[in-house]
């Protein structure tokens, strides 16, 4: 198996490529010479993400590691659930998104003790209801 | 003391106009609390403007009217999102005129003009100068310009793309090269002149206590009128410039709330902002509410809108 | 020169029950808001603006500067115990608060974190009462040719923080740098990278972007720790523990006094300029102390130094800020611009002649700023217990709390559900860089300067037409870009081979 290092070191230098000949010159309005040139930071970041993910190539060190298949299904399905939760928001209301997300967060951490499970269910919901709509006054969906 | 007395002012103030416009409203109107959308974050003049007027609307009328900020693209997301609001005119958006008047010229992606809204009226204005450092050896604009001749350029400070407009304006009457230092906002544009870092701004409001402590003199005056804060100082068409820039803060609704609901609330408006306490608040910021009304409002946005668009394309 | 009589009347304007009152329920909320991830304390100064209304200028004024206070000191409190920063200037304060609190001294830490917080902030508002001309007058000077040249000095310090890998550290920067180009242009406003969405015409919502890729992350790794440990208890381990772990006695606060000297004049100094914050003063003072150590290799693993570095630093800066809004009235910050709306509600416009208009009202705010760090105190005391109260719930009702907080606090910075994509992403980020060893801290740094460099670099441009060797009239400017070229060439091959295996990312 490569190391992480030199394969991210590809990825890097790779993206910053891609940053170089198309995303700047599509996404960038360029006025080269003048002071305001717009593309200045974005072509300099463009570069060093370039050299540097060559440099990370050329020396991978030892650091850094994939983590285990289990660490990212649970990873991803937080990730996931918080997508579900920010997509329904605004069509169904905060309290109901939030209790969902309990739920999930429950399943997935397979909580088993049912009075810090109901706890979690509903005061946590109810609680950052009633901290954001009635003490701070700002509105949730 | 103070808050008494503005209290009883602005209450008498409601039951007047309450007694007077309890007809123009239509019946049920408004169903539910009235939201104002400001364009800008928390903390700036339009915010400020927002909520003044959102809390005298409260106490005028018994309605509840909730300040919330949708900053962003200089009112750009909050006005695009307004025209896609239900026109029940519980939704009334509060901008500059950069958001109707500049920034459909300048941003394709902005998504609207400035004929997509109805205009309820106007709460401040923005008494626009070219002002610089008083140590600085030049006092007036012939003066400025001399300086710039003499140096080969000259260097001024500006908060938006509005400024550079003018900057621009001056410089092609005059033949002279002046360069814009675009920065963050009219602080910032402050910040540079006071430090000695450019040789002049432009300004909106910042302006006017420093040249009240005689830190700083107006070189010019760039709306129509004179200053009242700087008398001496000639406006642009009196110098020859043809141009005059102007700025207020506008309320707006999406274009199709109904013309009784938008009368209303543009009567309401006019109350409040026409109040001696309104008055008394403006003269605190050193600035007037100068409530263009309904017609008015309308007629300016689409003559700024027509001079930047004019402006812009060069 | 001072007009003794108004200093007087003014200081006991501020002792009646109301105000006093209204500073401590000012710093308590916050510290509630500071402590709670995914809320700003510029979201509560917002907030409390609305809400003081009613109340007279003074009363306004002290509980706007109390939330403000109260909200630095909270922040260290979620960095200290889950290793979730409460607020983005706490997070440089993670790490080494956390390594202390998992070493079974989180009592501990976070009284290092309180007490120097509020030293830092003390200091900071003695300098504002009786040096704030003259620094105003210093701050002014330092015009756009020298702000470029102060920020490219940060970057230098700071890359001192890159961590384990010097390459991986940069590479962080660079990702923050390109970030931070989204949105308009500084000089032409042209959309950069929106590709078309208008809300990221103003750039990538820093305050979404710091929860998800400081806070949120951070939760999320707690989560997956948790996981398939159904049965887990608390997050930390809080009661139980000897005494001289739970606290902080007078000879290890003094023991701290060079570094807690060096982290406030570095905080001052970056809070009387308008423009930068709070949270670079609290990495640039981590880095010049871990730099100054005779033993940089202890960072990062529970040193008291570290902590005291970041909140000295940090608070320093909450009184500083003040100094061009009352000399200038220039807000030198968000939270500033929020006191000036307050000052605005209350028909007073801030400018060069505030003190002599408004000289009674303005001492009457110095003694209000003066009572509140010593409510900030009292109240972080017993806020402590509170937090250690509730941080011992199991970690399967805290960390999906602070999961439903961090998701609930980006939506409402934008008011829409953008800014909890934005937020999600950023977390995602967030956690593949914890998971390589890249520097998370190196990338929000990068993110947060970019934009005052770029556009201090802009403005140099244009006021020096690009002439060089105009760089002469600025002697400054000169001598900042020499000591950054210093602190490449002399703690650059130093730090390398010093180079241990500190985990400088938080939550590695």
């Amino acid at each position: 198996m490569i190391s992480s290092d030199r394969l991210l070191g590809l990825v890097v230098a790779g993206f910053g490529c891609v940053l170089l000949v198309w995303l700047v010159p599509n996404f960038v309005s360029s006025h080269p010479g003048d002071p305001l040139d717009p593309s200045l930071f974005p072509r300099a970041a463009g570069w060093l993400i370039t050299l540097l993910g060559i440099l990370l190539f050329l020396f991978a060190g030892s650091g850094g590691s994939v983590p285990p298949r289990r660490e990212v299904l649970v990873f991803g399905s937080f990730v996931v659930a918080l997508l579900l939760a920010a997509f329904w928001l605004p069509k169904v209301g905060f309290l109901p998104v939030a209790c969902s997300l309990m739920v999930a967060s429950l399943l997935l951490l397979r909580e088993r003790r049912p009075l810090w499970a109901l706890l979690t269910l509903f005061a946590v919901p109810a609680f950052v209801w009633f901290l954001f709509e009635v003490l701070l006054q700002r509105s949730l969906s | 003391m103070i808050d008494c007395k503005v209290l009883i002012v602005s209450a008498t103030a409601c039951l007047l106009a309450n007694a007077a416009l309890a007809s123009e409203c239509p019946d049920g109107f408004p169903s539910d609390n009235v939201n104002f959308q400001v364009g800008f974050g928390a903390g700036g003049g339009t915010d400020t403007v927002a909520r003044k007027v959102a809390s005298d609307l409260e106490m005028a009328t018994g309605w509840t009217v909730v300040v919330e900020n949708m900053p962003g693209a200089s009112g750009g997301v909050m006005a695009r999102g307004l025209t896609k609001k239900n026109p029940d005119g519980l939704t009334i958006g509060v901008v500059s005129n950069t958001t109707v008047a500049i920034n459909p010229h300048v941003n394709p992606d902005i998504g609207y003009t400035h004929e997509d809204f109805k205009y309820l009226g106007t709460g401040m204005v923005l008494n626009y100068g070219l002002v610089t450092l008083e140590e600085n050896p030049y006092d007036t604009l012939e003066e400025f310009v001399a300086m710039a001749k003499e140096k080969g350029r000259a260097t001024v400070s500006v908060g938006a793309s509005s400024h550079t407009i003018a900057v621009d304006a001056i410089a092609e009457h005059f033949g002279i090269r002046l360069v814009s230092i675009p920065g963050k906002g009219s602080a910032a544009a402050l910040q540079e002149a006071l430090g000695g870092h450019v040789d002049a701004t432009i300004q909106g409001t910042q302006h006017v206590p420093q040249i009240k402590a005689g830190k700083m003199v107006q070189l010019a005056t760039l709306t129509e009128n004179r200053a009242v804060y700087a008398p001496d100082a000639k406006t642009l068409q009196e110098s020859g410039v043809d141009l005059s820039i102007e700025g207020h803060i506008i309320f707006i609704a999406p274009k199709e709330t109904p013309d009784d609901i938008a009368a209303c609330l543009a009567s309401h408006i006019m109350d409040v902002t026409t109040s001696d306490d309104y008055a008394d608040y403006m003269e605190g910021l050193e600035a007037s509410a100068g409530n263009m009304g309904v017609q008015g409002t309308t007629d300016w946005v689409a003559s700024a809108s027509a001079f930047y668009g004019d402006r812009l394309a060069k | 020169m001072a007009d003794y009589s108004l200093l007087i009347s003014g200081l006991a304007d501020v002792f009646t029950l109301t105000n006093l009152l209204f500073i401590v329920i000012g710093v308590t909320l916050g510290q509630l808001v500071g402590a709670t991830p995914g809320l700003s304390i510029i979201m509560a100064l917002a907030i409390a603006v609305p809400l003081t209304y009613g109340l007279d200028t003074l009363t306004a004024i002290a509980f706007l500067i109390s939330v403000n206070k109260g909200g630095t000191v909270g922040g260290a409190v979620p960095s200290i115990l889950l290793n979730v920063p409460g607020t983005p200037e706490s997070a440089a304060t993670a790490l080494d608060g956390y390594p202390m609190a998992q070493k079974g001294k989180p009592m501990k830490a976070m009284k290092y974190a309180l007490y120097h917080s509020v030293l830092g902030d003390l200091s900071s508002d003695v300098v504002l009462i009786l040096l704030a001309a003259p620094l105003a007058v210093v701050a002014l000077k330092m015009g756009p040719v020298e702000i470029s040249a102060l920020m490219i000095l940060a970057f230098t310090i700071i890359s001192g923080l890159v961590g384990d890998s010097m390459i991986k550290g940069l590479i962080a920067a660079s990702f923050g740098i390109l970030l931070a180009t989204v949105g308009l242009d500084p000089g032409m406003a042209s959309p950069r990278f929106t590709f078309g969405m208008l809300e990221l015409y103003d750039g990538v919502p820093l305050t979404a972007v710091s929860i998800g890729a400081l806070a949120m992350s951070g939760v999320l790794v707690g989560l997956i720790s948790l996981q398939g440990k159904p049965g887990s208890q608390s997050a930390i381990q809080i009661t139980g523990r000897p005494r001289e772990d739970s606290v902080v006695t007078f000879a290890e606060f003094f023991a701290n006094r060079y570094v807690a000297l060096r982290a406030f004049i570095i905080g001052t100094i970056i809070g009387a300029i308008p423009g930068l914050g709070s949270t670079t003063a609290g990495f640039l003072s981590y880095s010049v102390n871990k730099q100054a150590a005779k033993d940089p290799e202890a960072f990062g693993t529970g040193d008291a130094r570290g902590i005291a570095a970041s909140e000295t630093a940090n608070s320093a800066v909450v009184g500083a800020n003040l100094i061009p809004l009352l000399t200038l009235g220039i807000p030198g910050n968000i939270a500033a611009a929020l006191l000036v709306s307050a000052f605005m509600i209350h028909g007073m416009q801030p400018g060069p002649l505030l003190f002599e208009e408004q000289g009674r009202l303005i001492y009457g705010m110095f003694g209000a700023m003066l009572i509140a760090n010593f409510c900030n105190l009292g109240v972080g005391q017993f806020g402590m217990r509170f937090w250690a109260l509730i941080v011992s719930a199991p970690g399967t009702v805290i960390y999906p709390a602070a999961m439903l907080l961090c998701f609930a606090g980006s939506y409402v910075i934008t008011g829409a559900t953008f800014g909890v994509y934005v937020m999600i992403c950023a977390a995602i980020f967030g956690y593949l860089m914890r998971s390589f060893g890249f520097s998370i801290v190196a990338f929000i740094v990068a993110f947060l300067l970019t934009p005052q460099l770029e556009n201090s670099v802009l403005k140099a441009r244009l006021i020096m037409d690009d002439d060089l060797s105009l760089l002469l009239d600025h002697p400054v400017a000169l001598a900042l870009l020499a000591m950054a070229v210093a602190s490449v060439v002399f703690l650059g091959p130093k730090k390398k081979s010093r180079r241990s295996d500190i985990p400088a990312a938080t939550g590695q």
